[in-house]
Formats: structure tokens, sequence, C-alpha cells
């Protein structure tokens, strides 16, 4: 696969500007565009119109009424920070950019944005966007409807250890596997592909099989099979091989939102999930 | 008329003459070292009360003249105490974990100190290995994981429970910016302000309950985080104890035993202990950035391992390996040495320290002993002495900057525990400073009661003598100087006894002696001699002289040129010739001066012109009026002395002091008086009293040697000489050509005892005493001057019966009497 254009969703917080830093890098390095998307949520405005409306701090737990203009200004100052962090390393590294700020649900916008783009990147945890949009089902979502991958990213800022592919043999499975290569290509001699499957046979299979696409990329692949396969399991296989960033199929049969999610939450570093187009 | 007889000396009483045949050895080699002193008894005794008695305020002063051997001297008695005192304990800084700005003191019996500078720098080492792989290992790791992960999944299992909950009762959850806020939903929609009021107002008020309970719920979930927190932190922090104890009390416990013994190093280990055991995350951190730096720092010359440091022992004085209390010489004493300091380090622009940095001084390190200073050096460095005397006197020993002492900077620095003081201190010094320490400073009594006072010379005894042999026989041993011989030892005595100025005495200045020994060595290497001989001996002496001399030459060419005018022949009235000394650094010679006396009608005083100038110091004019009273005692009992005499040192231009001159002023009166000329080939020196006798002065060597070579070069008569006191025989160690002379009979010395010898010396005229009838008999030199200062005192009365008030016109009626 070949990733031209990134979407990043980006909203100035800490979480996200580690997004911004890893994923401009990403960009740099595959020579691709990226264009900067900030989304100022249509629900939030509606719900500030309501005669009762109020927030409770995330971190006090104190609550405070506000109204249309209180979001809006918000929005205003946090997209301002948002585009000089953007303009500022795209700049030192030398990326091509675009930067937009959308007003609309941000699911759609950032689906609408990822129309044209290969790789969606986001932030992860606190009130990041990922967490706001639902980890793994709607990772899931925008990957499918945009046949790009989405790209969870934590605080990690640079991908400079071996990356952990989650094989299972279906096409996406074999888009993760190409993505990581790419991943790894220039900064490593190794992919650690964790084969997962319904039996032990055909994980084994499934090994031989990701060790010759590996090889066909003059890189060598430390395969390990999981039967069954439990998110919980692959985030400490992963973390025991040193992985700094880990690669995981949308669409596997085998995989649930569920487990993607677990996966998502689990692991330390970015987590990239790959789309691709759905088996009927 | 018969005259005072006085008899003149012979060879033998000019000079003290060492016999080589009374040695019973041939050269110094034949001889051992001296064992102990010589010649200070006194000062020897001192030194042992002091070293003896070792309580408060026993500190010692050794006073006497630089080269009196007083260093060594010391050195070598306290060092026999200090052999038999036990040796003083180790002294260690150790870092106070109470108190981190407090270095604690620790005192371990002498080379324990080592042994634990070293177990404490070994145990931080394994301490930092033990705590970096327990907190690397795969249980602790999975350990915290599952504290970690218990923590995080809370609050997120919480929230997505009341959103789960929302969403039934047909809310949303949705995340601002700063929070989060719930709105109902309608059609998967967030419903509008509008639409909402378009609502029943029943349905509004149900929707409004229930966002308002949703938020109240999440209120108390989010406050509820930070002691989900807090327990997560204590949890982690009790996981991390765990690990560390069981990694660190093992390696503590070894020591812990090894110095069971040690009380304080006991405590100091289970200080230690609980520290790594409470800071053990922060020290692995700590230890991992540091070794990322290393490479840089190690080039600054930085410790990599800062955070592990505090453990280190900082050993500020090691007394492994010591026989007895230390004997310290200090010979730089300033502040710093003398009480330790603190070091500072610059790091990234900041200047920074620890109790590693803490140096000791030189009282430390004498603690339990002996320290020597000398004293000049101690009074001219600035706060120095200020700082001695505190510590003596509060017998503790703050190390503390001299900006901190005289509160000038109030930085944050180290304030290290004092040490607890034993030493007895030593100063060595001038007897000046001492005497001025002793009227200046109220405190130097009560911290220095012990004087030890070094003589500058000592008896020439046999038992003296032997000794003093044998430590020219040592000093030249030690130097690897050749032997001396016999003939050689017997010049160094008899140059020794001139340096004393006494016949009967030898130096004690071993200094000059030691120079000497080393000089005639010289010469006698230079001359190609196996042994060192007198010969030798008098050549060093005279290159000696010779490298001293040249103001002398000037002088006495000057002189002999006329110059300076000086008669060595022929007779004068009223003038005479006078001997001074002149002083150049260690080097004096003597320099005949003319000194004359002019006399007229007056109220009896005596004018002294140096005095009048300003060229004169007060013992000179105390000379002078002493020759009044002895004139007008002498003379004229019963009627006022009525001259007025002036005196003055001819082609004087430095000043003049001292009262060596008063005899030969008192013969240039009574020469102008009686008018009688004064032989011009004698020269004299002596003090008198109001009683005519003649007392002893200094210098009388010099003195006739500077005549003797003035005669010399002006040409010897065969009847030239010098006067001097009868009691300055005994000083006589004269050059060997003047005592050739006067055994040739070309120069003679004459001691007298009274004025009345002296004047008939140098006039050749009889003195006599009064005769029965209270008279001087005729044809005496005494009759004449009795007269002359009779007639005086006529005109005298004749004048006064001529004015009206002779009280207030005597002064103008003398002058005009004068000018007649």
């Amino acid at each position: 696969m070949r990733i031209k254009r990134i979407v990043i969703a980006i909203d100035a917080s800490p979480t996200s500007l580690a997004a911004l830093e890893a994923t401009a890098e990403l960009a740099a390095r595959w020579d691709a565009e990226i264009l900067g998307v900030f989304v100022e949520d249509t629900d939030l405005l509606r719900m500030a119109t309501l005669p009762f409306a109020g927030e409770v701090g995330s971190h006090s737990g104190s609550f405070r009424a506000i109204d249309a203009k209180d979001i809006q200004r918000q929005f205003h100052s946090q997209a301002e920070r948002a585009r000089k962090a953007f303009e500022s390393t795209v700049q030192r590294l030398r990326v091509r950019s675009s930067f937009e700020v959308a007003r609309g649900s941000v699911k759609e916008e950032l689906l609408d944005a990822l129309r044209d783009a290969d790789l969606l990147s986001l932030g992860k945890g606190g009130r990041s966007l990922a967490a706001r949009l639902g980890l793994g089902s709607n990772a899931r979502a925008i990957a499918t409807a945009a046949r790009g991958s989405v790209l969870v990213h934590s605080h990690i800022r640079h991908i400079i250890g071996p990356v952990a592919v989650v094989f299972d043999g279906s096409d996406a499975g074999h888009r993760a596997l190409a993505t990581g290569i790419e991943l790894t290509r220039g900064y490593g001699p190794e992919v650690i592909v964790l084969c997962i499957s319904e039996t032990r046979e055909l994980a084994q299979e499934l090994a031989s099989l990701a060790s010759e696409v590996v090889a066909a990329d003059n890189l060598k692949a430390q395969c390990r099979h999981l039967t069954p396969a439990d998110a919980p399991r692959l985030v400490r296989l992963a973390r025991f091989y040193g992985a700094d960033a880990m690669v995981v199929p949308a669409h596997s049969p085998i995989l649930s939102d569920e487990a993607i999610e677990s996966v998502i939450t689990g692991f330390s570093g970015p987590v990239l999930v790959t789309g691709g187009t759905e088996k009927s | 008329m018969a005259t005072l007889r006085v008899e003149e000396l012979g060879p033998a009483a000019l000079y003290r003459k060492y016999d080589p045949a009374e040695f019973s050895f041939e050269t110094t080699g034949d001889l051992d070292d001296l064992t102990g002193t010589i010649g200070q008894e006194r000062a020897v005794a001192a030194i042992e009360f002091a070293a003896g008695i070792a309580r408060e305020g026993y500190n010692m002063f050794a006073l006497g003249v630089p080269g009196t051997g007083r260093h060594s001297v010391v050195r070598q008695y306290l060092e026999k105490h200090a052999a038999q005192r036990p040796v003083p304990p180790d002294v260690c800084y150790v870092h106070n974990f109470d108190e981190s700005d407090k270095p604690r003191l620790l005192l371990l019996p002498a080379g324990s100190g080592h042994q634990l500078r070293r177990d404490m720098t070994k145990l931080a080492e394994r301490v930092k290995d033990a705590l970096t792989s327990a907190f690397e290992s795969e249980e602790y790791q999975n350990r915290r994981q599952v504290i970690e992960d218990e923590f995080k999944e809370r609050p997120r299992e919480e929230l997505q429970d009341i959103e789960e909950r929302a969403k039934e009762a047909g809310l949303v959850l949705l995340r601002s910016p700063v929070g989060m806020a719930f709105a109902p939903m309608r059609e998967g929609e967030v419903m509008s302000g509008d639409d909402f009021r378009k609502l029943p107002e029943e349905e509004q008020q149900e929707i409004q309950k229930k966002v308002e309970a949703f938020q109240e719920e999440a209120q108390k979930a989010l406050r509820q985080m930070p002691s989900w927190d807090r327990d997560r932190h204590t949890k982690v922090d009790e996981l991390e104890q765990e690990v560390a104890e069981a990694a660190v009390v093992p390696l503590v416990l070894e020591l812990k035993e090894k110095y069971e013994a040690l009380k304080d190093v006991a405590f100091y280990l289970e200080s230690v202990q609980q520290d790594v055991v409470d800071r053990a995350r922060e020290l692995v951190q700590q230890s991992e950035s540091s070794e990322e730096r290393s490479a840089g720092a190690a080039g600054r010359g930085q410790d990599p391992d800062l955070a592990f440091t505090k453990y280190h022992v900082n050993l500020v004085v090691d007394n492994k390996g010591a026989t007895g209390a230390p004997v310290v010489h200090e010979d730089h004493p300033t502040y710093d040495n003398l009480i330790g300091r603190i070091e500072h380090m610059a790091q990234f622009g900041a200047l920074t320290t620890n109790f590693n940095h803490i140096k000791a001084g030189s009282l430390h390190r004498a603690n339990g002993g002996y320290l020597m200073l000398d004293a000049h050096k101690l009074l001219s460095t600035p706060y120095a002495w200020d700082a001695l005397k505190r510590a003596l006197e509060s017998h503790r020993l703050r190390i503390e900057s001299l900006g901190q002492a005289l509160s000038m900077v109030s930085t944050v620095s180290l304030d290290p525990e004092p040490l607890e003081l034993t030493v007895q201190v030593v100063l060595l010094g001038e007897p000046m400073l001492y005497y001025l320490l002793a009227q200046h400073d109220p405190d130097f009594e009560e911290l220095f009661k012990v004087a030890s006072d070094f003589d500058s010379q000592m008896e020439a005894s046999a038992d003296n003598r032997e000794g003093y042999v044998r430590l020219l026989a040592e000093l030249a041993r030690r130097d690897r100087l050749r032997p001396f011989d016999r003939t050689a030892v017997a010049r160094m005595l008899e140059q020794s006894a001139r340096l004393a100025g006494d016949q009967e005495k030898l130096t004690a200045r071993i200094g000059q002696v030691h120079d000497l020994l080393r000089e005639a060595d010289y010469f006698a290497g230079f001359n190609g001699g196996e042994t060192v001989t007198a010969q030798h001996v008098e050549q060093a002496i005279e290159a000696q002289i010779h490298r001293s001399d040249r103001i002398r030459e000037r002088v006495h060419e000057q002189i002999v040129h006329g110059t300076v005018m000086v008669d060595v022949e022929g007779a004068k009235v009223g003038q005479v010739n006078g001997l001074s000394v002149l002083m150049m650094g260690n080097f004096a010679f003597g320099q005949p001066s003319r000194l004359t006396a002019r006399v007229r009608l007056g109220q009896g005083n005596v004018v002294d012109i140096e005095r009048e100038v300003e060229l004169g110091g007060p013992i000179h004019s105390k000379g002078v009026l002493i020759l009044a009273g002895y004139l007008g005692a002498h003379y004229t009992p019963d009627r006022p002395l009525s001259l007025s005499a002036s005196l003055v040192f001819e082609q004087s231009y430095g000043g003049v002091d001292g009262d060596s001159a008063s005899a030969a002023e008192l013969f240039a009166l009574h020469s102008a008086i009686a008018e009688v000329p004064i032989k011009q080939s004698l020269a004299v020196t002596g003090s008198v009293n109001q009683h005519g006798q003649v007392q002893a002065i200094g210098g009388a060597n010099e003195k006739i040697e500077g005549f003797f070579d003035i005669c010399r070069a002006k040409g010897m008569t065969g009847n030239q000489g010098v006067i001097l006191p009868a009691s300055n025989v005994r000083h006589l160690m004269l050059r060997r050509d003047v005592v050739d002379a006067v055994a040739a009979g070309r120069f003679h010395i004459y001691p007298i005892e009274t004025v009345d010898q002296g004047l008939e010396l140098l006039t050749g005229m009889p003195t006599a005493a009064r005769d029965e009838s209270g008279e001087y008999p005729p044809g005496t030199l005494n009759r004449l001057v009795e007269e002359r200062l009779m007639e005086f005192a006529e005109k005298r009365r004749a004048f006064g019966a001529k004015g009206a008030d002779a009280e207030d016109a005597e002064p103008e009626s003398t002058g005009e009497a004068g000018n007649n």
C-alpha cells in the first residue's frame, strides 16, 4: 500500500500534539501530504443552546453553566492553538500540508476529510478524538468507510523500534502486514508478526506465509501464533518483543470491535488499524 | 705626682683561644650526633611542662631570635611526647539525612575511617546495581502494570457505565474541551434549545431532571478520581518500598554486622538504608539519566553518579598507620588552612557543594596532638589569629567560610557538625611578638600560658662545648659536608664566641653557625681539601665580611681621604675620637667619629647639638645630661655650674643613639674646659655615670677593629689604641690582625674603670683626688678644670651683681659674655 495523503484530527490536547509530531514524521518518511482538521462539534453547539446547558470539569469535577458563546470561544481558541502547532511542526519537517477548520459532526467531518486520504491519525486517551469517537467500532467504521487506515496515537512521539503486525491471512491482514513492512523499512531488520487463527495448524501456515511475504521485502519476520486470539495476549507479546507500534487489521473475522479497542487502550504505543475492501 | 695606673691589655685578654689539642677526636667524623639539646635548658623545661600538662589554656609560645633552633627543638620534644599519647580517631563527614545542610561528623578508631569509606563507596555501587535490576525485573514490572491497569480501568469503567445509562435514558454524554456535558437525543442527534422548548413543559422538566441527575453522578465520579489516584500512588509506593527493601537490606545488613561495635556507624547505616528505600525510584531514575549524561559529565570532571555520592564517606582526617598523636606544622596558616573549608563545584553555571567537598584544616589534622604555627605568619594572615582563638576558646572547630564568619554572605551553604577540639598549639615567634601580644591581646595570656624562652647564647662550659662540637658534627653530617678537623672546630667555637659577643659564651643562633659550616666546606672543596681546617673556616669568615663590607670600605675610605675628618695622631683641645657601630643587616662595623666640645659662660647646661636638631636619640641625650651632673658635683659642689657647653658628633648626618659616647664626650668637655689637648692617637668608647664610673657598652669588637683599620690605613705610629670600659674586656674576641698588632706593641687597648683613668691616658696629665683640705693638688687636670669652672662662677656672679634683675636678665648677659 502507498500512503500519499494523511488526515490528522487535532484539537491541541497533549496527546493530539504528540500524534501530530509522529504523524508528520511518518508523512515526511513516506513523502505524503498531510491535512490538519479541527472539527467544531455541532453536537456541543446544539447542547449549549439548551436552557440547562452546563459542563462538568474533567479534572475538578465541578459543574458550570455554559451557553453557545462559551463553546464558540473555546472552539476558536483551540483551533488557533491547533493551527499554530500544526504549522510549526510541518514547517520544521518540511511536509506538504494544509489545515482546515470544519463544523459538523466529528465523525462525519472526519469521514469527509478522509474521503481522499489513505490514513487518519488520532490522539488517544482522555477527551481525545479517539475517545470521543468510541475507540474500536468507530475507528473500524472510519477505516471501512474511507478505505483507509486509522492510526491511534499515544504519547509516544517517534516510532523507531520494531513494529508488531496482527496477521490473520485476510485481505485486511495482508494490508496490515504491508503497512508493517512499510513502517519498518529503513528502521530495522525485523517485523514482528502475531498470527491469529481458529486452529493451531492454520496459524502455523499463516506464519510461514507471513515469513515469505516479509522476506520478499528483504526483511526478517519474527512470527508467533496465537489460538485463540485475545487482545491482552496480543498486547503482552508486542510488549515482550519491545514493539514501538502495532498494526491491526480492521476487518478481521477473528478480532471483534472490543478486541481492537482493547488493543488500542492496552498498548502503550501507537496502534494502526488498517482498512480495506470489506469482504461480503 | 702619681698617675692612676692603667694596665694595657695583653693579647691573651683580647681573644679566647680554643686549643685544638683539648679535643679527643681527629675530625667531626669521629663524633656521634648530639642527643637532646644544649644550652636551652629553660626553654626545654617549658616545652616538657606544656607538652606534659596538656590542659586547657596551656598552649605554648616558643620565643627566641631566629636561628636558635626553636623549630627543631620544639618539634623534637613534641614528637617525643606525642609518641606516648594515643592515636586520635579518624574524622569523617557523612550526609545528614534529616538536615541535608548539616553534614554529620563520624569519629572512628584510627584506620576504620579508611575502611568505612571503601565499604560505603562499594555499597553505593552495589545498591545502584541492585535497585536497577530490581526495578527492571519482570516481577516488579508486572506487579506495577497490574496496579496501573487496575486504576486506569476504574474511572473509564465508571464513566462508561454513566455513558451507557445516559444512553438508555435518551441522553448522550458529550466531551467538551474542558469537560463533559449531557444532552437529550432526538432522532440520533443532539436536541437543540429550540426543539427542547417546543416540548411539553412536563417533558422538559423530566429531561432536565435526568440531565441534572447524570451531571451529579459524573461530578461524583470525577471527584473520586484524585482519591483513586492517591490510592494508586500509595500502592505503587508500597510496592517500590517492598522491592527496594528486598534488594537493599541484605547489602546494608552485611555492613551493619561488620560495624556492630561502632554505635554511630550503626545508626548512620540505618539512616542510609531508610533513605535508599524511601528514594528508591528516584535513585533509579537519577542513575538512568546520569548514565545518559555521563559521557559529557565525565569530560567536565563531574561525578556521573551524583545521586549515589550522598552515601559516600568523606574521610577528612585519616590516621591510618599513625603510631601516636600527630605533630602538625602548618607553614601557611591562612584562615582556610587552619579551620578547613567547604569547596564548591561549578555545575551548569551555578556553584554547588555537598559534604563530600568539606576539606580539613590543620586544626583537624592536629586534633588530639600538637599544632606548630609561625606566629608572624599567623598574625599577618587576615582573620587567622581570631579564628584560632575562637576555636581554642570554644574547644569546637566549626568550618565556615570567611564570608559567613564575618556575616558578610548569607547564601545557603553547609554547616558541618563541629569537631570537639583537644589540640595544643605551639606558636613560634620573636620575643617582640610575644611581648606585644601579652600586652595588647587580653586573650593571649589565657590561651598561651606557657612561654618557652630560647636564649640566643649559652655558657661555654665544658659540657656545652662538648655538646656544641657534637652538634657541629651532626649538622656537617646531615648536610653531607666534609669532616671538620680539630683546628676547624676550635675556630668554629671561637667564631661562635665572637657571634655571642662574649669570650665565655657560645652563640645559640645555630643558623649562623650552620651557614658558616657550609661555607667553610665550600672553601675546603674549592681548595681541594679532604677535611675542613681552620684555614677554610677563616676563609669563609673573611668571605662573609667581604661580601657585606662595601659600605664599610666606603666610610673608611672617606676618613682616610680626609673627607670625613678623623685625626689619629697629634693632640687637640676639645676634640676626641669617639667610636660608633653601624649595622648593615647582619653585618656590623665600627666607625670612628670626631667628637668636639666648646664651652663658655652660662647656666650650667650642656647642649647636645644632636638632640637639638633631632638627630640624637633619647638614650644619647640621657648620657649627655649625666655629664652636667658629673661636672657640677665633681668640681663645683658649692657653686652653680656656670658654663654653657655644646657637644657635637662632627660630620654626622644620620641619627645617633646610645650612650656609648658619653665617656668620650666627657673627656672632650674636660679638655675644652681645662684647655688641655687630647691625644688623637686614642679612641674612646664607654658610658659614664654621675659618679665618674665608666660602664660597659655594646659592639666593643667592631669599634676597636674600626679604629684599628683607620689607623692602619692612615699610618700606624705605634702609640695608637682604644680606651674601653674594663667591664667590656670579657666581650673581646678581636680579629687576628688586631691581636697580632697588640702583641707586637703597635696597638694598645686600655681598660678603664673611672673617668680619671681615661683623662690621664688621653691628656698625659695626672688627675688626682682632692687632698685633706678638699683641694685638687696643683698641676693636676682636675685642678685646672676646677679653677676654670670657679672662674666661670665668679664671672657669672659679677654679671648677676651688675644686672638689676638677675633672674630675668641672665640669659641675655650670658649671651654677651659668651660672645666676648
